[in-house]
């Protein structure tokens, strides 16, 4: 493990790949911050720029944008009561209530101290566990790829925010379709191009990202005809008060910070869990922990409340780069996204990641590291500054969003059918986001789809065209069970809710 | 033109995927199967008609299921912003091939500044000028040529 780390530190010590550091905490940072836009769209839009590197200083950027999108998001809750995504949404709770009452900065430094303790503790974590995860399953074949990708698919559309899990089902299929867009590898067919030779290589994942994340929600936000609020504006003026944390704070805080640094590890590996349901399942614990006075302060700016939830979402980031590095299954549109992007910086994450290009793996956990002590060291004391970007007025910022999309998809193949494309599929997803359908489960699927039906393709030849290795093969087995429950989970839980007796 | 309810909606939305899982099982049954694939189990054609099957299901118990009675909450929507931004990117991506990077991307951002509502020439300009050549000069500094269109020729 100290090889690791050195191999790591080495990886990561170059000029280059520390300013990469550095830019990616900012530039997520600021994206965010700014409403609506979280992780997914800060990763999605600067996906682009990851395609020009290496693979090591892509992977060092995309998780250093991934960390500060989302301690972005987390001061855009605080400042404005407007969660940059659903992850910063318990941090409204008590944040926003501490910043009316001109503790913003108080509350802010607690979401920092938060964020790089769980982070930190989620890199210890997962520099002990990968390499267990990634031993165990290098045995695994075709069978059991297939059997985890499709828990990890079935996972991430069970739990995920809104819409219902049948909607979800049906956008992740929905993306498994569109994964077929292309000449099929191993038949040498082509499916689904038309005749136009722009598709013979399939969908660009740049652009069905852009299309699904940033370039939909900006269209959502000009249709709302959503503006700048009087708190972004107040926020913008810099005014935050003090960044500095007490010793009692740190007291106060510290037991919720180790608790929910652990639970946000585990449920941020659980595939579909993610940060978001870390997030609130901290909050409900240490609310239901507290005693008295401490709990009655819940809701109104309790400093436990803040801190809790940014604890556990930082933490459950990290804990989602386990099953991403070890098994190549993402957890989450985040990291649905970011695999798309490390496929295309040609690397395969998987067990063979950590056995045949451990450098790569150790640079990206020193690069989590030194990340989160960015954040804390150079984001924090700039956050009055950055915070100004709250007030960018919507008429500048929405194009600014859709021209970045736009360059985004014209820089990987420079034609204007990709782009005609994004827009046709951006306008789709508008009218199913507006319906309440998921996009992450409609990138996951294209993200895994190829991969899945290979996979299939593998397991049946071997089996002579038999479904039997579903249940002949134990790992396989208990992780189709594992998908079928979380298929029913959701039924199961509407159902429970239905029979239970309504209160007087 | 009145907007449809929720439950129209759901229903409508639930019909366009019915159609399209139907017309993607339809263009699953035109992929050619390869003589050499013949006594395969699995070709480039089984997936594609598992997921059509899959996908045609999903939305057809879509369609008969109760639909959600939540409000689509499209009351004071800007429509005709957004279509006027959907038209800029059409026009992006027609002009762009024949205007050129620089001056496409400036015609993109002040038509879409002036759309949605910043129209004092000193804010849009610079801005829509600014970020244009910027964007240029970086791409060209990290060694990515982005062209003039029929400007080259001016250029020299």
């Amino acid at each position: 493990m100290i090889e690791g780390l050195l191999l790591g530190l080495q990886g990561i010590a170059t000029p280059v790949n520390l300013a990469l550091l550095v830019m990616g905490c900012l530039l997520g940072t600021f994206i965010g911050m700014l409403p609506g836009l979280g992780p997914v769209t800060a990763v999605s839009l600067l996906i682009p720029l990851v395609l020009t590197m290496p693979p090591a200083s892509g992977m060092v950027l995309l998780a250093a944008i991934y960390y500060g999108a989302m301690f972005g998001g987390s001061t855009a809750s605080v400042l404005i009561n407007a969660p940059g995504e659903s992850s910063s949404v318990p941090t409204t709770f008590d944040g926003y209530p501490m910043a009316r009452r001109g503790e913003a900065g108080r509350a802010l430094a607690l979401c920092a101290w938060g964020s790089f303790v769980g982070g930190t503790v989620a890199t210890v974590l997962l520099m002990l566990s990968a390499p267990l995860l990634a031993g165990w399953a290098v045995g695994f074949q075709a069978p059991e790829y297939f059997a985890l990708m499709v828990l990890g698919l079935t996972a991430v559309a069970a739990f995920t925010d809104g819409g219902g899990a049948l909607k979800a089902v049906l956008m992740t299929v929905v993306g498994l379709m569109l994964a077929t867009v292309g000449t099929d590898i191993a038949d040498g067919v082509e499916r689904y191009t038309f005749g136009v030779a722009d598709l013979a290589d399939g969908l660009s994942f740049v652009l069905l990202a852009m299309a699904a994340f940033a370039l939909s929600e900006s269209l959502l936000a000009a249709l709302r005809n959503e503006k700048v609020s009087d708190e972004a504006r107040r926020a913008a003026r810099g005014d935050v008060g003090t960044l500095k944390l007490t010793g009692a704070d740190a007291k106060e805080v510290a037991p919720a910070v180790a608790r929910s640094s652990v639970l946000g590890f585990v449920v941020g590996v659980l595939p579909g869990a993610g940060a978001t349901i870390a997030a609130f399942m901290s909050y409900a614990v240490e609310r239901n922990l507290a005693r008295g006075a401490r709990r009655a302060e819940f809701g109104k700016g309790s400093r436990r409340g803040v801190v809790a939830p940014e604890t556990a979402n930082n933490a459950a980031a990290g804990g989602a780069y386990v099953p991403l590095l070890t098994l190549g299954i993402p957890g989450s549109g985040t990291t649905a996204v970011i695999l798309g992007a490390l496929v295309a910086l040609g690397v395969q994450p998987g067990p063979r990641l950590y056995i045949e290009q451990s450098g790569l793996f150790w640079t990206v956990v020193v690069s989590m590291y030194i990340g989160n002590l960015i954040l804390l060291v150079i984001n924090l004391p700039l956050i009055p500054w950055i915070a100004r970007t709250l007030a960018i007025p919507e008429p500048i910022l929405a194009p600014l969003i859709q021209f970045f999309c736009l360059v985004g998809v014209y820089l990987v193949s420079f034609n204007s059918f990709d782009l005609w494309l994004m827009a046709g599929l951006a306008v789709v997803c508008l009218a199913l986001r507006l319906l309440d359908y998921p996009m992450a489960p409609l990138l996951l699927g294209f993200v895994l789809g190829k991969l899945l039906e290979e996979n299939l393709r593998r397991a049946l030849l071997v089996n002579d065209g038999s479904f039997a290795f579903l249940w002949q093969r134990p790992v396989t087995a208990v992780l189709m069970l594992a998908s079928i429950a979380c298929l029913l989970a959701p039924a199961l839980a509407a159902w429970w809710r239905r029979r239970r007796p309504a209160a007087p | 033109m009145t907007l449809p309810t929720r439950a129209q909606a759901e229903r409508l939305m639930a019909l366009a995927l019915l159609l399209f899982s139907l017309a993607y099982l339809a263009g699953g049954w035109r992929i050619p199967v390869p003589d050499t694939s013949d006594d395969s189990p699995f070709s480039a054609r089984s997936f594609p008609l598992a997921l059509g099957v899959l996908g045609a299901l999903l939305s057809a118990v879509m369609l008969v299921r109760p639909a959600s009675t939540a409000p689509v909450g499209v009351a004071g929507f800007a429509w005709g912003r957004t279509a006027g931004l959907l038209l800029l990117m059409a026009g992006f991506a027609a002009a762009i091939p024949h205007l050129g990077f620089v001056v496409t991307s400036a015609l993109f951002l002040g038509g879409g500044f002036a759309l949605l509502g910043e129209r004092r020439p000193a804010v849009l300009l610079p801005v829509a000028i600014g970020v244009s050549l910027g964007l240029w000069a970086l791409f060209h500094a990290l060694g990515v040529t982005l062209d003039w269109g029929v400007f080259e020729r001016l250029l020299g």
